[in-house]
Protein backbone atom coordinates (compact mmCIF):
# COMPACT_ATOMS: atom_id res chain seq x y z
CA UNK A 1 0.00 0.00 0.00
CA UNK A 2 1.38 3.70 -0.90
CA UNK A 3 2.43 6.06 1.81
CA UNK A 4 0.14 8.42 3.48
CA UNK A 5 0.79 11.92 3.42
CA UNK A 6 -0.64 13.80 6.08
CA UNK A 7 -0.75 17.38 6.80
CA UNK A 8 -0.09 19.91 9.73
CA UNK A 9 -4.09 20.43 9.16
CA UNK A 10 -4.41 16.73 10.10
CA UNK A 11 -2.42 16.94 13.30
CA UNK A 12 -2.96 18.28 16.73
CA UNK A 13 0.48 18.63 18.76
CA UNK A 14 -0.98 17.80 22.25
CA UNK A 15 2.07 18.05 23.29
CA UNK A 16 5.82 17.74 21.73
CA UNK A 17 7.54 15.48 24.05
CA UNK A 18 11.20 15.53 24.48
CA UNK A 19 12.29 17.30 21.52
CA UNK A 20 15.81 16.31 22.64
CA UNK A 21 15.46 12.60 21.61
CA UNK A 22 15.08 11.48 18.38
CA UNK A 23 12.33 8.70 19.13
CA UNK A 24 10.47 10.21 22.16
CA UNK A 25 7.87 8.40 24.37
CA UNK A 26 4.50 8.76 21.86
CA UNK A 27 1.02 8.30 22.12
CA UNK A 28 -1.25 8.43 18.93
CA UNK A 29 -4.64 9.31 18.67
CA UNK A 30 -6.27 8.09 15.32
CA UNK A 31 -9.40 7.89 13.53
CA UNK A 32 -10.71 5.29 11.93
CA UNK A 33 -11.49 5.74 8.72
CA UNK A 34 -13.43 1.99 8.01
CA UNK A 35 -14.60 -0.54 10.33
CA UNK A 36 -14.69 -4.32 9.84
CA UNK A 37 -18.30 -5.41 10.77
CA UNK A 38 -18.54 -7.99 12.35
CA UNK A 39 -14.98 -9.07 12.62
CA UNK A 40 -13.52 -11.67 9.94
CA UNK A 41 -16.42 -10.95 7.59
CA UNK A 42 -14.49 -8.92 4.49
CA UNK A 43 -17.19 -6.38 4.81
CA UNK A 44 -15.84 -3.05 5.10
CA UNK A 45 -17.79 0.57 5.57
CA UNK A 46 -17.06 4.09 6.07
CA UNK A 47 -16.68 4.69 9.89
CA UNK A 48 -14.82 8.16 10.43
CA UNK A 49 -13.24 9.26 6.97
CA UNK A 50 -13.74 12.90 6.90
CA UNK A 51 -16.47 12.62 4.10
CA UNK A 52 -18.61 14.17 6.92
CA UNK A 53 -18.04 17.74 8.31
CA UNK A 54 -19.44 16.14 11.31
CA UNK A 55 -16.16 13.86 11.64
CA UNK A 56 -13.28 16.25 12.48
CA UNK A 57 -15.27 17.56 15.68
CA UNK A 58 -16.60 14.63 16.66
CA UNK A 59 -12.88 12.93 16.21
CA UNK A 60 -11.23 16.32 18.18
CA UNK A 61 -13.59 15.80 21.27
CA UNK A 62 -12.32 12.30 21.63
CA UNK A 63 -8.87 12.81 21.49
CA UNK A 64 -9.25 15.52 23.85
CA UNK A 65 -11.10 13.34 26.44
CA UNK A 66 -8.84 10.87 25.78
CA UNK A 67 -5.82 13.67 26.42
CA UNK A 68 -7.20 15.13 29.49
CA UNK A 69 -8.19 11.26 30.82
CA UNK A 70 -4.71 10.10 30.53
CA UNK A 71 -2.85 13.34 32.38
CA UNK A 72 -5.85 13.10 35.05
CA UNK A 73 -7.78 16.13 33.76
CA UNK A 74 -11.40 15.43 33.73
CA UNK A 75 -13.45 17.03 36.28
CA UNK A 76 -13.43 14.88 39.66
CA UNK A 77 -10.57 12.81 38.24
CA UNK A 78 -8.63 11.19 40.82
CA UNK A 79 -6.06 9.32 38.92
CA UNK A 80 -4.04 11.75 38.17
CA UNK A 81 -1.90 8.78 35.85
CA UNK A 82 0.51 10.17 33.26
CA UNK A 83 0.58 13.67 35.29
CA UNK A 84 2.10 11.94 38.72
CA UNK A 85 4.82 11.19 36.44
CA UNK A 86 8.55 13.23 36.65
CA UNK A 87 8.57 12.24 32.95
CA UNK A 88 5.19 13.68 32.26
CA UNK A 89 6.11 16.18 30.09
CA UNK A 90 8.43 14.67 28.06
CA UNK A 91 5.97 12.27 26.54
CA UNK A 92 4.41 13.15 22.91
CA UNK A 93 0.84 13.05 21.92
CA UNK A 94 -0.56 13.78 18.96
CA UNK A 95 -3.55 13.23 17.06
CA UNK A 96 -3.88 12.71 13.54
CA UNK A 97 -7.32 13.26 11.75
CA UNK A 98 -6.50 11.02 8.39
CA UNK A 99 -8.99 12.06 5.77
CA UNK A 100 -10.25 10.83 2.56
CA UNK A 101 -9.78 7.27 2.94
CA UNK A 102 -12.14 5.03 0.97
CA UNK A 103 -14.00 2.30 3.22
CA UNK A 104 -11.12 -1.02 2.24
CA UNK A 105 -9.26 -3.51 4.64
CA UNK A 106 -6.17 -1.71 4.62
CA UNK A 107 -8.20 1.31 6.34
CA UNK A 108 -9.51 -0.48 9.04
CA UNK A 109 -8.40 -0.61 12.08
CA UNK A 110 -11.02 -1.19 14.21
CA UNK A 111 -13.76 -3.78 13.96
CA UNK A 112 -17.01 -4.76 15.65
CA UNK A 113 -16.18 -8.22 17.42
CA UNK A 114 -18.37 -10.78 16.13
CA UNK A 115 -19.53 -12.17 19.07
CA UNK A 116 -23.52 -11.31 19.77
CA UNK A 117 -24.03 -9.66 23.03
CA UNK A 118 -20.48 -8.30 23.47
CA UNK A 119 -20.73 -4.67 21.94
CA UNK A 120 -17.03 -4.80 21.61
CA UNK A 121 -15.01 -2.82 19.15
CA UNK A 122 -11.63 -4.40 18.62
CA UNK A 123 -8.53 -3.42 16.90
CA UNK A 124 -7.34 -4.80 14.04
CA UNK A 125 -4.07 -5.41 15.01
CA UNK A 126 -1.97 -6.13 11.72
CA UNK A 127 -3.65 -3.31 9.96
CA UNK A 128 -2.76 -0.56 12.96
CA UNK A 129 0.55 -2.03 12.01
CA UNK A 130 0.44 -1.45 8.52
CA UNK A 131 -1.24 1.37 8.60
CA UNK A 132 1.02 3.05 11.22
CA UNK A 133 3.87 2.35 8.81
CA UNK A 134 2.30 3.62 5.87
CA UNK A 135 1.85 7.17 7.79
CA UNK A 136 5.35 6.89 8.46
CA UNK A 137 4.75 7.17 12.75
CA UNK A 138 5.90 4.87 15.76
CA UNK A 139 4.32 5.23 18.51
CA UNK A 140 4.38 3.51 21.46
CA UNK A 141 0.68 3.45 22.50
CA UNK A 142 -2.17 3.71 19.83
CA UNK A 143 -5.86 5.08 20.29
CA UNK A 144 -8.03 4.16 17.48
CA UNK A 145 -11.55 5.89 17.26
CA UNK A 146 -14.98 4.94 16.01
CA UNK A 147 -18.29 5.67 15.86
CA UNK A 148 -19.71 2.38 14.96
CA UNK A 149 -23.32 2.69 14.88
CA UNK A 150 -23.55 -1.00 17.20
CA UNK A 151 -20.38 -1.52 18.81
CA UNK A 152 -19.19 0.99 21.88
CA UNK A 153 -17.42 -1.07 24.11
CA UNK A 154 -13.79 -0.24 24.11
CA UNK A 155 -10.80 -3.32 24.47
CA UNK A 156 -7.17 -2.83 23.94
CA UNK A 157 -4.28 -5.25 23.11
CA UNK A 158 -0.83 -4.87 24.97
CA UNK A 159 2.07 -4.35 23.85
CA UNK A 160 4.42 -6.83 22.00
CA UNK A 161 8.24 -5.62 23.62
CA UNK A 162 11.13 -5.83 21.64
CA UNK A 163 12.96 -8.27 24.00
CA UNK A 164 15.77 -8.26 21.92
CA UNK A 165 17.01 -4.49 22.93
CA UNK A 166 17.60 -2.90 26.27
CA UNK A 167 15.77 -1.56 28.93
CA UNK A 168 15.48 -1.26 32.51
CA UNK A 169 15.29 -4.73 34.47
CA UNK A 170 12.96 -5.16 37.85
CA UNK A 171 12.42 -8.18 39.72
CA UNK A 172 8.74 -9.65 40.41
CA UNK A 173 8.39 -12.28 42.93
CA UNK A 174 12.10 -12.90 42.26
CA UNK A 175 11.73 -13.22 38.57
CA UNK A 176 13.83 -10.86 36.44
CA UNK A 177 11.64 -9.00 33.97
CA UNK A 178 12.59 -5.60 31.96
CA UNK A 179 10.99 -2.50 31.03
CA UNK A 180 11.76 -2.41 27.83
CA UNK A 181 12.74 0.83 26.05
CA UNK A 182 10.93 -0.15 22.57
CA UNK A 183 8.38 -2.08 21.54
CA UNK A 184 7.60 -5.09 18.42
CA UNK A 185 3.82 -4.07 17.78
CA UNK A 186 2.61 -1.27 19.84
CA UNK A 187 0.37 -1.02 22.65
CA UNK A 188 -3.15 -0.63 21.17
CA UNK A 189 -6.93 0.59 22.06
CA UNK A 190 -10.22 0.87 20.26
CA UNK A 191 -12.34 3.53 21.99
CA UNK A 192 -15.94 5.16 20.99
CA UNK A 193 -16.76 8.75 20.08
CA UNK A 194 -19.08 8.16 23.04
CA UNK A 195 -16.42 6.53 25.65
CA UNK A 196 -16.30 8.67 28.62
CA UNK A 197 -15.40 7.99 32.35
CA UNK A 198 -12.23 5.92 32.75
CA UNK A 199 -12.22 4.10 29.29
CA UNK A 200 -9.45 5.98 28.27
CA UNK A 201 -7.26 4.89 31.15
CA UNK A 202 -8.13 1.85 31.92
CA UNK A 203 -7.57 0.60 28.47
CA UNK A 204 -3.96 2.31 28.26
CA UNK A 205 -3.64 0.09 31.65
CA UNK A 206 -3.78 -2.67 29.23
CA UNK A 207 -1.99 -1.38 25.68
CA UNK A 208 0.81 0.08 27.80
CA UNK A 209 1.88 -3.02 30.07
CA UNK A 210 3.43 -5.72 28.29
CA UNK A 211 2.98 -9.25 27.01
CA UNK A 212 6.45 -10.76 27.90
CA UNK A 213 7.14 -8.13 30.79
CA UNK A 214 3.94 -7.93 33.56
CA UNK A 215 0.78 -7.84 31.37
CA UNK A 216 -2.02 -5.69 33.22
CA UNK A 217 -5.24 -7.55 33.29
CA UNK A 218 -8.85 -6.50 34.29
CA UNK A 219 -9.92 -7.01 37.48
CA UNK A 220 -13.63 -7.53 37.57
CA UNK A 221 -13.77 -10.94 36.86
CA UNK A 222 -11.91 -13.95 38.26
CA UNK A 223 -8.88 -15.09 36.00
CA UNK A 224 -5.63 -16.39 35.39
CA UNK A 225 -2.60 -14.89 37.23
CA UNK A 226 -1.48 -11.75 35.38
CA UNK A 227 0.98 -9.28 36.61
CA UNK A 228 -1.82 -7.10 38.43
CA UNK A 229 -4.07 -10.47 39.23
CA UNK A 230 -3.26 -13.89 41.83
CA UNK A 231 -5.02 -16.61 42.14
CA UNK A 232 -5.77 -18.78 45.31
CA UNK A 233 -7.46 -18.74 48.88
CA UNK A 234 -6.68 -18.13 51.53
CA UNK A 235 -5.66 -14.29 50.07
CA UNK A 236 -2.20 -14.56 51.46
CA UNK A 237 -0.97 -10.80 53.01
CA UNK A 238 1.49 -10.01 50.91
CA UNK A 239 0.37 -9.90 47.51
CA UNK A 240 3.84 -10.28 45.17
CA UNK A 241 7.01 -8.36 45.83
CA UNK A 242 7.98 -6.09 43.13
CA UNK A 243 11.69 -4.77 42.82
CA UNK A 244 12.50 -5.92 46.51
CA UNK A 245 9.08 -4.27 48.10
CA UNK A 246 6.44 -6.07 49.74
CA UNK A 247 3.00 -5.19 47.99
CA UNK A 248 0.24 -6.38 50.38
CA UNK A 249 -2.99 -8.14 48.89
CA UNK A 250 -6.40 -6.42 49.37
CA UNK A 251 -8.12 -9.07 51.45
CA UNK A 252 -11.71 -7.55 50.60
CA UNK A 253 -11.90 -6.11 47.17
CA UNK A 254 -13.53 -3.26 49.08
CA UNK A 255 -16.56 -1.56 47.76
CA UNK A 256 -17.00 -4.06 45.70
CA UNK A 257 -16.17 -7.66 47.57
CA UNK A 258 -14.48 -10.87 46.00
CA UNK A 259 -17.59 -12.98 44.93
CA UNK A 260 -17.84 -16.26 46.68
CA UNK A 261 -16.83 -18.28 44.00
CA UNK A 262 -13.76 -16.09 42.87
CA UNK A 263 -9.92 -18.02 42.94
CA UNK A 264 -8.56 -14.49 41.97
CA UNK A 265 -7.24 -11.38 44.44
CA UNK A 266 -5.79 -8.27 43.63
CA UNK A 267 -3.01 -5.81 45.43
CA UNK A 268 -3.41 -3.53 47.76
CA UNK A 269 -5.90 -0.19 46.72
CA UNK A 270 -4.82 2.91 47.11
CA UNK A 271 -8.16 4.51 48.11
CA UNK A 272 -10.21 1.33 49.83
CA UNK A 273 -13.22 3.06 49.47
CA UNK A 274 -13.57 2.47 45.55
CA UNK A 275 -12.55 -0.39 43.23
CA UNK A 276 -9.61 0.14 40.76
CA UNK A 277 -9.01 1.55 37.57
CA UNK A 278 -8.66 -2.13 36.11
CA UNK A 279 -11.42 -2.94 38.06
CA UNK A 280 -15.02 -2.11 37.43
CA UNK A 281 -14.62 1.44 37.65
CA UNK A 282 -18.08 2.10 36.62
CA UNK A 283 -19.36 1.32 40.27
CA UNK A 284 -16.91 3.71 42.11
CA UNK A 285 -18.23 7.08 43.43
CA UNK A 286 -18.99 9.88 41.28
CA UNK A 287 -19.47 7.48 38.07
CA UNK A 288 -15.82 5.94 38.33
CA UNK A 289 -14.45 9.31 38.95
CA UNK A 290 -13.01 8.43 41.90
CA UNK A 291 -11.12 5.72 41.56
CA UNK A 292 -7.72 5.18 41.21
CA UNK A 293 -4.86 2.59 40.15
CA UNK A 294 -3.90 0.29 43.23
CA UNK A 295 -0.74 0.59 44.30
CA UNK A 296 1.25 -1.65 42.24
CA UNK A 297 -0.18 -1.34 39.15
CA UNK A 298 0.42 2.26 39.35
CA UNK A 299 4.05 1.81 40.19
CA UNK A 300 4.31 -0.49 37.19
CA UNK A 301 3.21 2.20 35.24
CA UNK A 302 5.23 5.12 36.53
CA UNK A 303 8.11 3.21 36.37
CA UNK A 304 7.59 1.62 32.93
CA UNK A 305 7.12 5.60 31.37
CA UNK A 306 10.58 6.29 33.36
CA UNK A 307 12.19 3.76 31.27
CA UNK A 308 10.37 4.96 27.86
CA UNK A 309 11.25 8.24 28.41
CA UNK A 310 14.90 7.39 29.02
CA UNK A 311 15.64 5.61 26.17
CA UNK B 1 -8.47 -6.28 27.26
CA UNK B 2 -11.80 -5.19 27.60
CA UNK B 3 -14.06 -1.58 29.21
CA UNK B 4 -16.26 -3.06 32.14
CA UNK B 5 -19.69 -3.50 31.79
CA UNK B 6 -22.01 -0.80 32.94
CA UNK B 7 -23.99 -1.36 35.86
CA UNK B 8 -27.39 -2.19 33.79
CA UNK B 9 -31.17 -1.64 34.98
CA UNK B 10 -33.31 -4.67 35.67
CA UNK B 11 -30.21 -6.76 36.13
CA UNK B 12 -31.82 -7.59 39.32
CA UNK B 13 -34.87 -9.72 37.38
CA UNK B 14 -32.57 -12.13 35.51
CA UNK B 15 -32.83 -15.65 36.40
CA UNK B 16 -30.20 -17.28 37.97
CA UNK B 17 -29.47 -19.43 34.19
CA UNK B 18 -29.07 -15.66 32.99
CA UNK B 19 -26.91 -13.95 35.61
CA UNK B 20 -24.02 -17.51 35.35
CA UNK B 21 -24.50 -17.29 31.45
CA UNK B 22 -23.62 -13.25 32.04
CA UNK B 23 -20.41 -13.77 34.53
CA UNK B 24 -19.39 -16.65 32.27
CA UNK B 25 -19.62 -14.52 29.25
CA UNK B 26 -17.45 -11.81 30.81
CA UNK B 27 -15.27 -13.90 32.27
CA UNK B 28 -14.49 -15.23 29.09
CA UNK B 29 -14.29 -12.23 26.98
CA UNK B 30 -11.55 -10.72 29.30
CA UNK B 31 -9.91 -14.35 28.83
CA UNK B 32 -10.18 -14.15 24.77
CA UNK B 33 -8.43 -10.26 25.04
CA UNK B 34 -5.68 -11.49 27.40
CA UNK B 35 -4.00 -13.84 24.37
CA UNK B 36 -1.22 -12.24 22.56
CA UNK B 37 -2.59 -12.20 19.00
CA UNK B 38 1.17 -12.32 18.29
CA UNK B 39 1.34 -15.89 19.58
CA UNK B 40 -2.08 -16.30 18.92
CA UNK B 41 -1.29 -17.94 15.42
CA UNK B 42 0.34 -21.29 16.61
CA UNK B 43 -2.32 -24.22 16.17
CA UNK B 44 -2.59 -24.39 20.33
CA UNK B 45 -3.61 -21.22 20.73
CA UNK B 46 -5.54 -21.02 17.68
CA UNK B 47 -7.66 -23.79 19.19
CA UNK B 48 -7.87 -21.71 22.64
CA UNK B 49 -9.32 -19.29 20.54
CA UNK B 50 -11.58 -20.84 18.88
CA UNK B 51 -12.63 -22.91 21.87
CA UNK B 52 -13.77 -19.64 24.01
CA UNK B 53 -14.74 -17.76 20.42
CA UNK B 54 -17.91 -21.00 20.29
CA UNK B 55 -18.36 -20.90 24.29
CA UNK B 56 -19.18 -17.18 23.94
CA UNK B 57 -21.63 -17.96 21.06
CA UNK B 58 -23.47 -20.28 22.90
CA UNK B 59 -23.59 -18.14 25.97
CA UNK B 60 -24.68 -15.13 24.47
CA UNK B 61 -27.96 -17.03 23.08
CA UNK B 62 -28.42 -16.87 26.81
CA UNK B 63 -27.77 -13.30 27.41
CA UNK B 64 -31.07 -11.44 27.95
CA UNK B 65 -31.53 -8.70 24.56
CA UNK B 66 -30.23 -5.94 24.98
Amino acid sequence: MPPILITPADTTVWQEGDAAKPNPFFILILNNPALESPEGSGNFTADMPGDDPGHRPLFDGSARYIVDNLFGRLPGQAERLLSDSPDAARIKVWSVFVPGLQPEEANALVADYHIPGSSILAPRRDAVVEFLRRLDLDPDIVFVVSNSPTNRRAAAYGTTDDDTRGGIDFTYDGRTLCHRFFHQIPGMAALHTTSSALTAAHEFGHAFSSYSNGFVTDLYVSGDAQFNRKTGRPIPAEFCRYNGVAFASDPLRNGLGYPADWSSYHSQLDDPANPSVMDNFWFGQDNGMACRHDRLTKAYVLDRIAAKVSR
Amino acid sequence: MVEPPKPKAGTANLTKEQKDAQEEFERLLVKRFEIDPATAKSDEQKKALRDIEDRLRTLSEKLPKQ
